[in-house]
């Protein structure tokens, strides 16, 4: 490369092309000639800088780690901002792109010369509200790209919510609460209560897709949906009635029986599912029981998800562990049914694991233990005890961010000693 | 879990297996560290891979998700060819615990022993 006179490089640069033949001469010797090879970083960002430098021939980019936020060029100015504000550090850094040869000029220099030479004063001066209306008019673009995005999100919270239950069932002899937080506008924990009128049945889901945000969110529906659609009548094809419902147990169907609904719901969720969208290896935990509000038995799959507990007043009775993997990415695999038995002052609760695994300010967890704990101390009715979980919860993150959806679901038996239940 | 710690990986390999060592949370921070460097190990040749997590400090559904991903990456048509080409190898006793929770330990081989590991392709 044919290196070029600096007073030839000065009168490209932006900052001088307008200025007068003695004033380049000065410039040219203050200035320092330099080059540096393709890839060399000329400084890194936070690095305190002394000198600001022309490009006499070359292309460098002007960068913060791997982001690249400009490239310059031949006649450009870089590092004017920390040579010129002492005591700056240098706002971004500087990587050659290819084999670049510079002009430097000190920050000493520099003060000189715009001292003794108005017209380069006002050159700069110029260059630099350019370029901050360019960083206004960019500002402005990104701050209304970024409201659209978060009113998207806003759609998406508030159809999301649609897919979450707006009233719990009432069932007599029970209370059934229910507290949902998501960590973002959109979250990948669900639960579900529904009454299963095939079969007397109040259906209790309570789900986790794995991640966070959007993705998570989509599969939520999905997982959602495809429960209670296949549960809540015996028969799938019964939305096809007439009536544009389920409601109505239609003639032709075979009687279904609690095992087997709780069976082909989470099985057909997870075939379809692994086998749709294998490529997502998206999966839920899941954990659904069927509960007889006559005879307090409750029956149940529990696919990878956190153990629900039964407990009383004398402790923790129970615990619901898991009868088979997460849904969505072992296609074929098997589910074991439990059953559990709910009787008169006995209470059941669900978690996802955005409760066990809150976090305070200090990174420590809350751990399945406090909760566990907090359960044998009571209140046991449900909505009570979801008040006293959730301000203990509260006063341990003492306003940590939530990292994670927060999801319970609990169901307490209201009868008192006298074994008269109502039937249904 | 939010963590801000990185998950340092080194690659081995042993007959013709190739291993990462695995140092630090897979969470959902660093779980694409990982699947970058599978995909690199992959496309490298990799026919087996054996993941060791003696030194990881968490694994999440994040981790486990990657697991599934990795395996993916080798094609087979059902669950039991999947998880044929990728092995752990000493995980934790809360790493274990994710696993079997999850579900996961009846479909992905476990090994506390590199050798038992390597052969067991």
């Amino acid at each position: 490369m044919i290196p070029i006179k600096p007073i030839d490089a000065l009168r490209k640069s932006t900052l001088l092309e307008t200025a007068p033949e003695e004033v380049l001469r000065k410039v040219a010797d203050l200035a320092v000639p330099m080059s540096i090879p393709a890839g060399t970083t000329l400084f890194e960002k936070g690095e305190p800088g002394q000198a600001m430098y022309i490009i006499a021939d070359g292309q460098v980019r002007v960068h913060d780690q791997d982001l690249v936020l400009a490239r310059l060029r031949t006649g450009d100015i870089l590092g004017e901002m920390a040579a010129l504000d002492a005591g700056e550090v240098r706002s971004a850094s500087i990587t050659a792109d290819e084999d670049t040869h510079l002009l430097r000029l000190d920050r000493v220099a520099v003060y000189e010369l715009l001292t003794r030479e108005p017209e380069v004063a006002k050159a700069l001066i110029h260059m630099l509200c350019q370029r901050e209306k360019k960083i206004i008019t960019e500002v402005t673009q990104r701050s209304l790209e970024v409201q659209i995005l978060e009113h998207e999100l806003e759609i998406g919270r508030q159809i999301q919510a649609g897919f979450l239950p707006d009233e719990l069932p009432e069932v007599p002899g029970w209370e059934i609460a229910a507290h949902f937080e998501a960590a973002r506008e959109v979250a990948g924990d669900f639960y579900d209560v529904f009454e299963i009128h095939a079969l007397g049945n109040i259906g209790l889901v309570i789900g986790d897709v794995c991640g966070k945000g959007i993705g998570a969110a989509l599969f939520m529906t999905l997982f959602r949906s495809l429960i209670r659609a296949t549960s809540v009548s015996g028969n799938f094809m019964n939305w096809a009635n007439s009536e544009g419902d389920n409601s109505r147990t239609p003639d032709t169907e075979q009687p279904r029986d609690c095992r087997q609904t709780l069976s082909s719901a989470v099985s057909l969720t997870n075939n379809y599912i692994s086998h749709t969208h294998d490529q997502a290896s998206m999966f839920a935990s899941l954990f659904f029981g069927m509960l007889d509000p006559v005879t307090g038995n409750l029956l149940y799959i529990n696919a990878g998800h956190e153990a629900p507990v039964i407990f009383n007043h004398s402790g923790i009775r129970q615990r619901l562990k898991p009868t088979g993997p997460v849904v969505g990415i072992f296609q074929g695999a098997e589910y074991a049914i439990g059953q559990a038995q709910l009787d008169e002052g006995d209470s059941f609760i669900a978690f996802t694991d955005g409760v066990t695994e809150a976090t305070n300010p200090g990174s420590d967890q809350f751990t399945e233990l406090r909760l566990l704990t907090l359960l044998e101390q009571g209140p046991w009715s449900a909505s009570e005890l979801l008040v006293q979980i959730n301000a203990k919860l509260r006063e341990f993150a003492s306003g940590a961010a939530q990292f994670d959806d927060i999801t319970l679901l609990a169901v307490s038996s209201t009868l008192r000693q006298d074994k008269t239940r109502q039937h249904l | 879990m939010n963590s801000n710690v990185t998950l340092q990986i080194l690659t081995s390999k042993e007959n013709g297996v190739d291993i990462l060592h695995l140092n630090g949370p897979i969470d959902a921070n660093t779980q694409s560290d990982l699947e970058v460097k599978a995909d690199e190990v992959i496309a490298n040749g990799a026919r087996n891979i054996v993941l060791d997590l003696s030194e990881v400090t968490y694994m999440g559904s994040a981790g486990l998700r990657a697991l599934h991903v990795i395996a993916g990456k080798f094609g087979g048509a059902g669950q039991a060819e999947k998880f044929a080409h990728v092995k752990l190898l000493s995980p934790s006793e809360e790493v274990r615990r994710v696993l079997k929770t999850l579900g996961f330990d009846t479909y992905i081989g476990t090994y506390d022993n590199l050798d038992q590991a390597v052969k067991s392709f």
